[in-house]
C-alpha cells in the first residue's frame, strides 16, 4: 500500500480520538489563565501567554499516546502486515502528528491575538516589533515541537510503555534547557562541543524572538535553527531504524 | 496477603523499568554539583535526589499500577484475591519498598560521590546543621525524604484509582512535583489575609525535603515548622490512600 493510503488510515485514527481536541482545548484554557492571573504585559504576548510549555507538553502526550496505543492493544500487526514498507506508515504518523501541531500553532497564535486585543488594547503591535517578535516565536516554537515529536517517536520504538515515554518527554521538556545550560557552562573547555547537544537546540523558541538568551546557548540563530533540523532527521532516522527492525 | 504481596513483588521485579529507572537518578545527581559548590550542602541534600526519586517514582508506579487495568489482568487479580483491600495494601507496600531502596540508592551513591570528591569533598563528622554531625543530617534528610514521597505514592494512587486514563495521571503527578511548590508559594503570597489555612494546602507540604536541608529560606516561604510539615504530610497521605482504597473498592472493570 502506499503513502497516501497510511495517511489516510492514519488520519482517521487520529480524528476519531478524542485527545486531540481535548488538548487543544486544554491548551486555549491554559492560556486564558495565564492571561487572566497576571496582568498582560508585552513579554507576555511575545511568548504567547505561555504557548511553548504548554504546547510542548500537549504533543509529548499526544504523540506518545497516538503511537503507542495501537502497540498496546496489537493492532499494530495487522497493521504491519498489510503493508509493504513500514516507512510509510512512519512518515504517515509523524505527518499527521506535525500537521496537528501545526494547527495548535496557529490556533494558539490567533488566540494570542484575540486575548491581546481584549485585555491589553493599549499594547501596539508595531512596538518594540511586538507582533514580528510573536511570530518567530511561533515559528521556533513549531520547529522545536517537531524536533520534540522525533524524539518521542525513538523513545516509543525503544521504550513501548505509554507512561515512560510522557514521564520522559515531560522531563525533558521541562528540565531540558536547564540541563543544557548547567552542562555547558559547566566546562568552559568542552563548551565548543557541549552547545552542540541536542538539549540546547530546545532554546530556539526562546532565542528566536529574544536574542539576550544567546549568551546561554553560544550558538546565533541560524546555527541553532541548523541543529533543530539537523537533530530532527537524526532522530527521525534512527527511530525508524528501530521501528523497522522491530518485533511486534 | 502474603500471597498478594509475592505476587506484585513478582511484578514489580519482572518489569525491566524497575532496573533502569534509577539510571535517570545517577545521571541527575551527577547534574547537582553544576549548580552548587557548598560540598557539605550537597552532601547534605543528598546531591538533589529528591525530585529525581518522586519523578523515578511516578513513572514506575504508574507503570506498575495501570498496565493492569489497560491489560484487563485486573480482573483475574481481583477475581482470585480475598478482597480488594488486600490487593491495594499490597501495590501499596511494594513501592514503599521500592521506595525506601531507591532511597537507599540515592544514599549509597551520595557517599560514593563524596569518597570520590565530586563536587568537594566533606568531612562526614563535622557539626553541622540542627546540632548534629554532618552524617547524622544526611541520614535524616533521607529519611525525612521518604516521608515526604509518601504524599507522592498517596496521590498517584488516588489519581489512578480515579482516572481511567494513564496518561493524565502521568502527566498531572509530574505536574505536581515540578509546579506545586510554585503554586503553594504563589497561594500564599497572593492571598496572605488566608495564610493561616493556605500555609496548610498539600502542595506546601512538598518542601518538607528543602526545608530540612535550607531551614531559613524555606521557613518564610512554607510559614511551618518542620514538625507541622511532617505532621501535614504524613496526615495528606493517610487522606489520599484511604480516598484511593475507598475509589479502587467502588471500581468497574
Amino acid at each position: 500500500m502506499n503513502m497516501q493510503t497510511s495517511l489516510s488510515q492514519e488520519w482517521y485514527k487520529f480524528r476519531h480520538q478524542p485527545g486531540p481536541l481535548l488538548g487543544l482545548l486544554v491548551l486555549l484554557g491554559l492560556m486564558l489563565i495565564m492571561a487572566l492571573s497576571a496582568p498582560v504585559t508585552q513579554s507576555a504576548v511575545v511568548m504567547g501567554f505561555g504557548t511553548p510549555q504548554w504546547l510542548l507538553m500537549i504533543i509529548v502526550i499526544i504523540g506518545a499516546n497516538f503511537f503507542i496505543m495501537e502497540d498496546q492493544h496489537t493492532t499494530i500487526r495487522t497493521l504491519l502486515y498489510r503493508h509493504t514498507y513500514r516507512w510509510s506508515i512512519y512518515l504517515a504518523k509523524l505527518l499527521i502528528l506535525s500537521l496537528y501541531t501545526g494547527v495548535l500553532v496557529l490556533l494558539s497564535l490567533l488566540f494570542t491575538g484575540l486575548l491581546k486585543i481584549v485585555f491589553a488594547p493599549q499594547l501596539s503591535w508595531q512596538d518594540g516589533q511586538l507582533f514580528s517578535h510573536l511570530l518567530v516565536g511561533m515559528a521556533g516554537t513549531f520547529l522545536v515541537a517537531i524536533l520534540l515529536l522525533t524524539i518521542i517517536l525513538w523513545l516509543a520504538c525503544l521504550f513501548p510503555i505509554n507512561t515512560v515515554v510522557i514521564g520522559l518527554g515531560l522531563i525533558l521538556v521541562l528540565t531540558g534547557q536547564g540541563i543544557a545550560s548547567l552542562t555547558i557552562d559547566a566546562n568552559p573547555m568542552l563548551t565548543a562541543i557541549l552547545k552542540w547537544q541536542p538539549l540546547n537546540m530546545l532554546n530556539l523558541m526562546a532565542q528566536l524572538p529574544d536574542s539576550s538568551y544567546q549568551k546561554d546557548t553560544h550558538l546565533s540563530n541560524v546555527q541553532l535553527l541548523v541543529g533543530a533540523i539537523g537533530y530532527s532527521g537524526f532522530f527521525l532516522a534512527i527511530g525508524y531504524w528501530r521501528f523497522k527492525h522491530k518485533r511486534v | 496477603m502474603q500471597a498478594a504481596l509475592s505476587q506484585e513483588y513478582y511484578k514489580l521485579l519482572h518489569q525491566k523499568l524497575t532496573w533502569f529507572a534509577p539510571g535517570i537518578i545517577v545521571g541527575l545527581m551527577l547534574l547537582m554539583p553544576l549548580t552548587f559548590n557548598d560540598p557539605n550542602w550537597l552532601v547534605m541534600a543528598n546531591f538533589g535526589s529528591s525530585q529525581w526519586i518522586l519523578l523515578v517514582l511516578i513513572i514506575v508506579g504508574a507503570t506498575f499500577f495501570s498496565m493492569e487495568f489497560q491489560h484487563n489482568t485486573s480482573l483475574t487479580l481481583l477475581y482470585k484475591a480475598p478482597n480488594r483491600r488486600t490487593i491495594y495494601l499490597a501495590k501499596f507496600v511494594v513501592l514503599f519498598g521500592y521506595n525506601i531502596t531507591l532511597h537507599l540508592f540515592a544514599l549509597g551513591l551520595t557517599i560514593l560521590f563524596n569518597t570520590l570528591a565530586i563536587g568537594g569533598h566533606a568531612n562526614w563528622l563535622i557539626p553541622y546543621q540542627y546540632h548534629q554531625n554532618l552524617l547524622m543530617n544526611t541520614i535524616m534528610t533521607a529519611t525525612i525524604d521518604l516521608e515526604m514521597s509518601l504524599i507522592l505514592i498517596g496521590c498517584l494512587f488516588l489519581l489512578t484509582c480515579l482516572l481511567t486514563n494513564n496518561a493524565v495521571v502521568v502527566t498531572t503527578s509530574i505536574i505536581i512535583v515540578f509546579m506545586g511548590q510554585a503554586l503553594s508559594s504563589m497561594l500564599l503570597h497572593e492571598h496572605p489575609q488566608f495564610g493561616s489555612w493556605l500555609r496548610w494546602n498539600p502542595f506546601n507540604m512538598l518542601n518538607l525535603t528543602f526545608q530540612y536541608a535550607n531551614y531559613p529560606v524555606y521557613h518564610k516561604l512554607t510559614q511551618l515548622t518542620n514538625g507541622q510539615l511532617l505532621l501535614g504530610t504524613l496526615g495528606y497521605a493517610v487522606l489520599f490512600l484511604w480516598l484511593g482504597n475507598w475509589r479502587f473498592n467502588r471500581r468497574h472493570f
